[in-house]
């Protein structure tokens, strides 16, 4: 896993560990690696990997267990899904009628389109 | 505080081996020396110059020593003074330990080859000022007085190796050539300065010359002076790796 | 425990080579001093640790001039291009005298990496090739425990996989203990995820010295077809340009419109791209 530069290091750490809780890949209860084992395997500041962190802390998806370690909030993973649920529309909805609008694409194309991914697509 | 005795025990350390090796290979010049005249039954050879020759050992480590010691201590978190002063002082605990060392092995030898008539083995005190050419005759106060003076030649050649270690590291290019030209010009301009001095202050200079306390007294001024100077330039030259 | 530089200037005959640079270390961060060959950065760690002398401005640890000064002397560490010990050292000694020296020094730990990095102890130094004099030294800098270490390139001559294991154990480390780190390196994008405040040197001045992420929040990357970037970038703090074909990449100063034409793409900047978008501007901007 790579940290590219086009968001904040800490944001895109954020962002892994909640895709992470959203698979089930880091279970609710479960503890996830520490800081400095963020911080040693992506070569990034742990500064920086304690922000990310804290952003998932501040929003009840992490807790802290003092002297063990970091653990996922029992109810966490539907909380995310509502969560990035609710942001669908912004983060995904918006740039994809943007796209299509620039391929000249019509609202019945683009609905046809969406019927064949949830068909063919799992 | 707690500086001091790690930079001093290194250099003291490193210096070791180093005088042990010159101890034991000036021995084995002895010997080499007293087989050839029991061999070739010759016994006017002579071991006169280990004092100088003591000297001119520790120049070299001087010179050497005083840029591996700023450098370490420059890698290490260790101030140029604190550096400086730590090896001076080790140098002189070795010109110390070297003149006393050098004394004894002197009389031991002499005290050996005594009965056998075979070569002189004596030091410039003794010549300079007792005419004598056998270290053995020497009564312990003269000793003293032998040890001292070698001890005042080594500081001497000490503070002579440390200048010149200090000018080169310090001096640009420049600097550099008009101090080798300036040395080269000594040897030449050296017999025409004493030709003159001899001519007009003989009489002065044989008295000055003639009481070893004087000889000494210079000899340690100049060390003196000479580590000062290097201590001024130690201040600013650049640290940097050696070969 | 903080380290300020107080206009500090070194001159070289008729070359300047710091040019009254004023900033100061705080403790707890990765640094980055970044900077061209010949900007002055490695002159600057040399004056810190009383390598060289200033020609004026002063350095100080805790409000302690480090010339000439042993408390102040003490808290440092420099991992040079090339270190400062009698050639004829062996590797192991040379860990055992800098333990006698730094009391701090973590030789259980310093003795692991050699392990992982395959530094052979009994070579003496003159004996090691570039990269693993390099690595010898590294080692030395990871595991001396000083308030400061600076690194000044420390992976010349490092293969690929070494220059991780470097990045991985300086990350390590600074995560489980107390000590603040200097990286002065060329190759930024190996490093940029793990230097925190970034100081950036341009012939002898200060160019830059902030948070790294606060100073790649203030520009940005604009992208897309000529003619728009042009019309977007009018009237802006442009950095640097890149023209492929009718595609044109910029580096702007300050923070995209939220308005943006559809066909450009506005993208944040790696701390490379940043840095080098910014000798770019300098040599734009250079007065003859």
């Amino acid at each position: 896993m790579q940290f590219g530069g086009d968001k904040p290091i800490f944001l895109q750490l954020a962002e892994q560990l909640e895709d992470g809780i959203l698979s089930g890949a880091f279970p609710e209860e479960g503890q996830i690696p520490s800081i400095t084992e963020y911080a040693s395997t992506y070569k990034i500041n742990p500064a920086t990997a304690l922000k990310g962190v804290n952003l998932l802390v501040d929003a009840g998806l992490l807790y802290k267990k003092r002297g063990v370690g970091m653990f996922v909030t029992q109810g966490a993973q539907e909380a995310l899904r509502q969560r990035r649920s609710e942001a669908f529309y912004q983060d995904y909805i918006v740039t994809l009628v943007r796209k299509a609008k620039g391929l000249n694409m019509s609202l019945e194309q683009l609905t046809a389109l969406l019927e064949k991914g949830y068909q063919h697509v799992d | 505080m707690g500086k001091a005795k790690p930079m001093l025990r290194f250099q003291l350390r490193d210096q070791l081996p180093a005088d042990l090796i010159f101890i034991a290979a000036n021995i084995g010049i002895v010997v080499i020396l007293m087989i050839i005249t029991h061999v070739t039954g010759d016994a006017s050879g002579s071991y006169t110059s280990i004092g100088l020759s003591t000297g001119i050992y520790m120049l070299v480590i001087a010179s050497v020593g005083l840029r591996s010691s700023l450098r370490l201590g420059a890698q290490l978190g260790v101030s140029r003074n604190r550096c400086f002063g730590d090896f001076v002082l080790s140098l002189i605990l070795s010109s110390f330990a070297l003149a006393i060392t050098i004394e004894i092995v002197l009389s031991v030898f002499s005290a050996a080859t005594a009965s056998s008539g075979m070569c002189h083995f004596t030091d410039l005190f003794a010549m300079l000022y007792l005419g004598e050419l056998d270290a053995g005759a020497l009564s312990l106060s003269q000793h003293l007085l032998s040890t001292i003076f070698n001890l005042c030649i080594i500081l001497f050649c000490t503070a002579i190796g440390a200048i010149f270690s200090m000018l080169f590291w310090r001096l640009n290019r420049l600097g550099r050539t008009i101090l080798v030209i300036l040395l080269i010009a000594i040897p030449f301009c050296f017999p025409m300065f004493l030709v003159y001095s001899l001519s007009t202050h003989l009489p002065a200079l044989f008295f000055f010359v003639g009481k070893p306390t004087n000889v000494m007294a210079v000899l340690l001024l100049s060390a003196v002076v000479l580590f000062f100077l290097s201590w001024l330039l130690s201040r600013t030259v650049h640290i940097r790796p050696g070969k | 425990m903080s380290i300020e530089f107080e206009q500090v200037t070194k001159r070289y005959g008729s070359t300047t080579a710091l040019d009254g640079i004023s900033l100061t270390l705080e403790q707890g961060h990765i640094y980055g001093l970044l900077g061209n060959n010949g900007a002055g950065k490695s002159t600057l760690l040399s004056i810190l640790t009383d390598r060289q002398v200033a020609d004026s401005g002063e350095i100080r640890v805790d409000g302690q001039p480090t010339h000439n000064n042993n408390n102040a002397l003490k808290n440092l560490f420099l991992v040079g291009e090339q270190d400062l010990f009698p050639t004829g050292l062996k590797v192991e000694r040379a860990f055992r005298v800098t333990a006698d020296f730094y009391p701090d020094f973590d030789m259980d730990y310093a003795l692991a990496l050699a392990k992982k990095f395959e530094l052979p102890m009994k070579k003496k130094l003159n004996a090691l090739s570039t990269g693993y004099g390099s690595i010898f030294r590294l080692i030395l800098g990871l595991s001396v425990n000083a308030p400061y270490v600076f690194f000044d390139e420390p992976v010349l001559g490092l293969d690929a996989r070494h220059r991780e294991l470097f990045y991985q154990s300086l990350a390590e480390k600074f995560s489980v203990s107390e000590g603040t780190y200097l990286l002065s390196t060329h190759l930024i994008a190996e490093a940029e995820n793990l230097i925190d405040h970034t100081i950036i040197i341009h012939q002898g001045r200060l160019l830059c010295d902030g948070p790294t992420d606060a100073l790649l929040d203030q520009v940005y990357s604009l992208s897309g077809p000529a003619a728009a970037v042009d019309s977007a970038m009018a009237g802006k703090d442009v950095l640097s340009i890149q023209s492929l074909g009718g595609l044109k990449t910029v580096a702007i100063q300050g923070t995209p419109a939220l308005d943006l034409p559809s066909e450009l793409a506005a993208g944040r900047l790696g701390l490379q791209d940043y840095f080098i978008a910014l000798q770019e501007f300098q040599e734009k901007t250079r007065t003859f």
